[in-house]
């Protein structure tokens, strides 16, 4: 096997890493008594994209293609990493989720009857110490992907070049908070992420095998693009979802703001200067979207005045006050008052100039008649 | 002599009324197409123009319509200080109820009206007291928020709470509403459609208005100027 001969020094240096982790947190290999990190003898991600790049073996092989166009391909990771089972008991203990009570898709084709298929396992890749069976399947529920993408982008060592301020930037933030802490109450179990199901996990804005870079003009995520990752109908613009949280419909009280009027109706190059979502939500980046609640957030009250001025927008310095942008103050008390009056005063004198109007001209016309 | 002609406005009040209307239907056309932009008129007006430049035209419509307003209070307050015809009197009241009662039928009898009836007095004091509200919201408006884009973006009121902007900006829409409301259909029903005055009334562009039109909306004024006369 072409594996066990060119494993990178890295490789070798992380697993040793690992399995010291393993030993460390003293709980030895994850619960379900399965499973076990590969050890040393490595483990060739080719052999999952070799079938599952071929249709004649899989139905679908998009999650390959993808891959290999992610920037997990160009920076090495593979499949192993988010599909294995196989990893040590991080601070989140990933897997107990999953230890014990799911079996691979494998598996599960080996065990149907007449099946023809034949599971790849490390009984019969030759020189492969990998259990396959511990492959974790598809269709993980989406707050899972936390854990397992926070494996490497901050909550553990297992790849000490992954951008790793993203989880510690996401925990904090209101998806994070909305998710992890008030779903959970305790963010190392995994098996708790029945809470929030609406906040954006991960895999919302990016995709699980095209993850893209943002810089890449197709990614989703690409500052031309994402505006539409948090107004998308199952988060920001969603009046059901929206309610939930005791928030508007954002995308409908944006569309109303000036700047919503001028991305709307605007020329291109108009729609270009007014700010999207994240250029007045996110703090540093877009996994720190804060509460506005949050001193530190840049919609806080203390703040947002220099939001507005900062980044060549208004150079001013607002007092914006208790103010809202998304139209909230459309449902106070006074604002209820603006509303009722003029709802009164308008019919009341148009209906009365209207009567006025019939009256005159039937009038004028009969005299003109009767002339 | 009833081909005569009688002045009824100075070039000076033909001038402030052609400022405003021009002002006002510009006002009302960009600030509309703004408030109601799923409107496909308002589609057309937003196109054609683009955000740009429907921003700058309501803004320079401002202007001029606050110039006016300025120089109107100016003019009639420290420089014309004559008799000030269209101050609401007690007659009014009479008139008003005098002139329901005709039009109900109650009665055969039409008020009789001196220089201005108490639809024009309505007019009048309805539009200034509007265009208060509106010119003071408005400028308010530019003046803060709405600043940065176009012209003239000082931010001079750039204290203003965003509370108070988005009350404003509510008040500023619905006023306009109701003005543009007044205008277009009583104003405009008053000086275009009624008959006798169809297709248009001239005189606020001419200042001239025949005697026979005289004696019929303005009897009692027009008793006084001959009588000034002799």
């Amino acid at each position: 096997m072409r594996g066990s001969t060119e494993v990178p020094l890295k490789k070798c240096m992380l697993l040793i890493v690992l399995a010291t982790l393993i030993l460390a947190a003293g709980s030895g290999p994850v619960s379900g008594g399965a499973v076990l990190a590969p050890t040393g003898a490595g483990y060739d991600a080719n052999t999952c994209v070799d079938c599952h790049s071929d249709s004649s073996k899989v139905d679908d092989t998009s999650a390959a293609s993808d891959w290999k166009d992610s920037v997990h391909f160009e920076n090495d990771i593979g499949c192993e990493r988010c599909h294995s089972a196989s990893v040590p008991a991080g601070r989140l203990a990933a897997f107990d989720a999953f230890g014990g009570s799911y079996r691979d898709d494998h598996v599960d084709l080996i065990l149907e009857e007449d099946s023809s298929y034949k599971a790849p396992s490390a009984f019969e890749i030759e020189g492969s110490t990998t259990d396959y069976s511990t492959v974790v399947r598809a269709g993980l529920e989406r707050q899972q992907s936390v854990a397992i993408c926070a494996r490497c982008h901050g909550l553990t060592e297992i790849d000490p070049d992954a951008p790793k301020d993203v989880f510690q930037d996401y925990i904090q933030s209101a998806h994070g908070q909305s998710v992890v802490v008030r779903g959970l109450g305790d963010p190392s179990k995994v098996s708790d992420y029945t809470g929030l199901t609406d906040a954006a996990v991960c895999v919302d804005c990016h995709d699980p095998h095209a993850t893209a870079a943002k810089d890449d003009p197709d990614s989703p995520t690409n500052e031309d693009n994402r505006f539409e990752l948090c107004i998308s109908d199952a988060c920001h613009a969603s009046d059901d979802v929206m309610a939930k949280y005791g928030l508007t419909n954002s995308k409908a009280s944006y569309d109303k703001t000036q700047h919503g009027l001028i991305a709307t109706y605007g020329s291109a190059e108009d729609a270009e200067s007014v700010p999207g979502c994240l250029d007045c939500h996110k703090i540093e980046n877009s996994h720190k979207i804060l509460p506005a609640s949050d001193p530190d957030s840049a919609m806080n009250v203390a703040n947002i005045g220099e939001t507005c001025a900062d980044k060549d927008c208004h150079g001013v310095e607002f007092n914006l006050g208790a103010g809202s942008m998304h139209g909230k103050d459309e449902g106070t008390t006074i604002a209820g008052l603006i509303d009722l009056f003029y709802t009164i005063v308008i019919p009341i004198t148009v209906g009365f100039f209207a009567l006025y109007i019939l009256l005159d001209f039937t009038l004028l016309i009969g005299k003109k008649g009767g002339e | 002599m009833s081909g005569e002609d009688i002045e009824r406005f100075t070039t000076w009040q033909i001038i402030q009324h052609a400022l405003w209307a021009f002002a006002f239907l510009t006002l009302l056309i960009t600030g509309l197409a703004l408030k109601f932009p799923d409107n496909f008129l308002s589609q057309a007006v937003l196109g054609g123009l683009g955000m740009g430049l429907r921003a700058n035209l309501h803004r320079l419509a401002g202007i001029i319509f606050w110039i006016v307003g300025v120089a109107h209070i100016v003019y009639y307050t420290a420089i014309d200080r004559g008799s000030k015809p269209i101050l609401p009197s007690l007659q009014d009241g009479k008139d008003i109820v005098q002139d329901i009662k005709y039009h109900l039928r109650l009665t055969k009898e039409a008020p009789k009206f001196g220089r201005y009836t108490w639809i024009e007095k309505f007019d009048y004091w309805a539009g200034a007291a509007g265009s208060f509200i509106i010119g003071i919201t408005g400028l308010a408006l530019w003046q803060s928020y709405g600043g940065t884009a176009g012209f003239g973006g000082a931010n001079i009121l750039s204290g203003l709470s965003l509370q108070v902007y988005n009350w404003f900006r509510m008040i500023h829409g619905w006023e306009a509403i109701l003005a543009g409301a007044v205008i277009v259909m009583l104003h405009f029903y008053m000086t275009v459609w009624r008959p006798g005055n169809f297709p248009l009334a001239m005189q606020v562009w001419t200042g001239k208005m025949s005697r026979h039109h005289y004696e019929e909306e303005h009897p009692l004024e027009l008793e006084e100027l001959d009588k000034a006369k002799k």
